[in-house]
């Protein structure tokens, strides 16, 4: 009877190849989000939400498509439950033979769940900093060196006097002796330490047109946008310091909730931001230290006395910070505004306009780049 | 953790019982494995060295996923070749290997004896490695995605390979759709030519599989409750096995489970004509069979079988045994696939026709279904000719477009 069965196990059972189809459709995977960045970054759920570690990604190419009967019109037999019969979620498949699919309608999912790291990931692997200058390292990015602890054991180079007289008096003071020796046990010396260093950074000024022609629509727009920078932002730099200004005639520095959230009424002077960011830029973040990255979002609709002004200031700004962006937001059809026209003509400004959802990720692509130079759309 | 000793302990109890209830199962092969690696047999559909596929690694995902979520478990998984290979997770108690034991034993008298079967290759695991292998050899010769895009393709047409169970060459009769274009696609190169037949040998050997859920699942369910009816079991292996086999057969709305329908047929022929007529119905009954033959209307009442979705009163499907079996028979027939045929035509269009039985097709699916045949396979125009709410379509793809004209 023992030649009819035989039994074996087999702890190390490779499964050889089968990881190699995981990762086949890991490689898919990628390759649709990146064909899919445009939608992600503009996911409405990414920006207005609690801080979230995935998210639901529809990607046709995933799925596999067959010649098979519309499940979603037609009726078919199942069991239905008998009275005081709850099931509990189906727990058994018992055993497992034969293909897949076909007798399990709705399977296919064709939605796949992604991380925001590999959103991330591949969102940010397109872009990259233009004009970046490296020696303005960001604060806890480089590193200094100073003696900051003591130990007893060094060269003599290191030798710390006054610590060592007082650990030798503590010793006396503690023993009988009277005599007024220096013991090795005594000697103290400095040790250089690498510390972070506290200088320079990345600031971003974020300017945002509030006033009442501002909809919620150009809001969530420039909101999509500037969280995919600072996001951005903080993948090259340890700290990024985030500097909101939000303007209507008048221009006020904010905290990010009211930044974001808070609206307004009243007209636009742009001017008054710059002369605000220009202030903030003099005052706090000398432009030898800082990676200072500006943009200012707005509809366009600038008061007509003020444009003169604010594309004075506007240049002037831009030579004071690392990257200067201008991005004006049209829902519908129209001409650019003659402040986007005049901007467009400044060399190192960039400048943009975003009409829809999409527009984000291009926006992004255009102010970061590779490898090209800041350019007017 | 189960070891092999035990296992045999297990094995040696069982198999007196099989024999004398008459299944004859032949040499099996027990392997005990992690729950890993029967998820990765199974999401290569059953045969482990499998060619590779991306699909593959996305259903495997799934079923890991399903799994984390202790949605499924997968005890077993039972290849059918010569020996018969059995895996067997290792984590299962005892008790319950007992029960999976004699569950497996009646899967391999399943496979030995039932007709669909005979004429099968003996040896499918070893040819599904060589496949792989040549798979790899072309994926190094013309890369990734030639090889990926034409099983992608191959896939859509897996299912229509001939309904018969019996033994054809390829692309003979007409409802072979894959063998067909694998035979007569006029612009294939000779690799893709052959990298289609190893897929259209797959999908043959799945094919008696697939339309054998009911048939297969409910004999094992009826033998492994009969085997361990005859055994002198403890209280504590009564209830671990009685529990098992519960959560077997448990009925989760809306869904059909092979392992109570089937169960309740074998019943049904147990009644009829004792074991005789129970080793009879495995042997010549796939699922339509096997539920046309003894789905009574007595034993529809119990079946606890529905129409669904119900049209708002839950009671309205239930009432009509004669409707609910119509319907059921449906469902079952040619594993839930269209019946698709291949239209004489002349060389350069593909011409198909889509049999309709009231049921119309994914219209959603099908502009894509049609793009990889046509670009990938035939590399020319595919028609399929099809209703739609009673109303005669022809629809094609030649490649770049997509047409839907009606009439």
């Amino acid at each position: 009877m023992n030649g009819r069965f035989s039994v074996s196990s087999d702890t190390s059972q490779n499964a050889s190849g089968a990881l190699g189809d995981r990762r086949r459709h890991q490689r898919k995977v990628d390759e649709a989000i990146r064909q899919h960045l445009a939608d992600m970054v503009s996911d409405r759920e990414i920006v207005m939400s609690e801080p979230r570690r995935t998210l639901v990604v529809p990607v046709p190419e995933l799925k596999q498509f067959r010649i098979r009967f519309d499940t979603g019109s037609d009726a078919s037999v199942g069991h239905y439950g008998h009275e005081g019969d709850k099931a509990e979620g189906r727990e058994a498949g018992g055993s497992h033979r034969g293909k897949e699919g076909g007798d399990q309608p709705g399977s296919d999912v064709e939605e796949t769940d992604v991380s925001m790291e590999e959103v991330e990931r591949a969102v940010f692997s397109q872009l990259e900093l233009p004009n970046w200058d490296a020696t303005k390292r960001a604060r806890g990015a480089g590193t200094e060196y100073s003696p900051v602890s003591i130990a007893r054991h060094g060269i003599m180079a290191h030798f710390e006097a006054k610590r060592t007289l007082k650990a030798a008096l503590l010793r006396r003071a503690l023993s009988h002796h009277r005599q007024w020796t220096i013991w090795p046990e005594d000697l103290r010396f400095r040790v250089i330490d690498p510390v972070p260093s506290e200088e320079g950074g990345a600031v971003l000024i974020a300017m945002m047109d509030t006033s009442g022609s501002m909809g919620t629509f150009e809001k969530y727009l420039a909101k999509s946008f500037f969280y995919w920078t600072t996001e951005f932002l903080r993948q090259k730099y340890p700290f990024v310091e985030l500097v909101f200004l939000a303007h209507d005639v008048r221009a006020r520095e904010v905290d990010e909730e009211t930044f974001f959230h808070r609206g307004a009424s009243g007209g636009t002077v742009s001017s008054s931001v710059y002369r605000l960011a220009l202030e903030i830029v003099d005052n706090r973040y000398p432009l030898e230290r800082f990676n200072i990255y500006a943009f200012h979002f707005t509809d366009g609709g600038n008061l007509t006395s003020d444009n003169a002004v604010a594309v004075q200031t506007g240049k002037h700004l831009k030579e004071r910070v690392t990257l200067f962006g201008y991005g004006e937001i049209h829902d519908t059809e129209r001409n650019p505004s003659p402040l986007y026209q005049e901007f467009s003509q400044v060399p190192g400004l960039g400048v943009v306009i975003l009409r829809s959802k999409d527009d984000i990720f291009r926006a992004m692509t255009q102010f970061f780049g590779k490898s090209q130079e800041v350019r007017g759309a | 953790m189960l070891s092999e000793q035990e296992m045999e302990g297990l094995i040696t109890r069982v198999w007196p019982e099989v024999e004398a209830l008459g299944l004859d199962p032949g040499h099996v092969h027990f392997e005990l494995v992690d729950k890993e690696f029967i998820q990765l047999v199974a999401a290569h559909g059953g045969l482990p060295l499998r060619y590779g596929h991306w699909s593959f690694g996305q259903s495997h995902k799934r079923l890991k996923t399903a799994y984390d979520f202790r949605m499924t478990a997968i005890y077993e998984l039972v290849i059918n070749h010569v020996p018969a290979y059995a895996f067997v997770d290792r984590s299962t108690s005892p008790t319950e290997a007992l029960m999976i034991v004699a569950h497996v034993l009646a899967h391999v008298d399943f496979f030995r004896h039932h007709r669909g079967f005979a004429p099968q290759p003996r040896d499918m695991v070893n040819r599904a490695a060589r496949h792989r292998r040549r798979m790899n050899e072309w994926r190094s010769l013309y890369g990734d995605d030639a090889v990926d895009s034409l099983i992608d393709a191959a896939h859509v047409l897996a299912d229509f390979t001939g309904e018969s169970l019996e033994p054809r060459a390829m692309g003979e009769s007409l409802d072979d759709v894959l063998g067909y274009v694998a035979r007569y696609a006029p612009r294939l190169q000779d690799w893709e030519r052959e990298a289609l037949r190893l897929t259209w040998q797959e999908a043959r050997y799945f094919w008696p599989q697939q339309v054998t859920k009911i048939a297969n699942e409910g004999f094992a369910t009826f033998c492994h409750t009969a085997i361990l009816h005859q055994l002198p079991l403890t209280s504590d292996e009564a209830w671990d096995t009685a529990r098992l086999n519960a959560r077997i057969v448990q009925v989760t709305p809306p869904q059909l489970n092979p392992y109570r329908l089937g169960y309740l047929c074998y019943r049904a022929a147990y009644e009829a004509g004792g074991w005789d007529a129970v080793l009879r119905a495995r042997e010549v009954y796939e699922d339509v069979g096997l539920v046309r033959a003894f789905l009574t209307d007595e034993f529809m009442t119990e079946s606890g079988l529905a129409i669904f979705p119900t049209s708002g009163d839950p009671e309205a499907g239930r009432e009509h045994p004669e409707a609910v079996r119509r319907q059921l028979l449906k469902d079952l027939d040619r594993a839930g696939m269209p019946r698709i045929t291949v239209e004489p035509s002349d060389a350069q269009t593909l011409v198909l026709r889509h049999h309709h039985d009231g049921r119309d097709l994914d219209f959603a699916e099908l502009p894509w279904a049609l793009k990889q045949v046509a670009e990938r396979l035939w590399k020319g125009p595919v028609v399929l000719l099809t209703k739609r709410q009673h109303v005669p379509h022809r629809v094609s793809h030649d490649g770049r477009e997509w047409l839907d004209e009606v009439g």
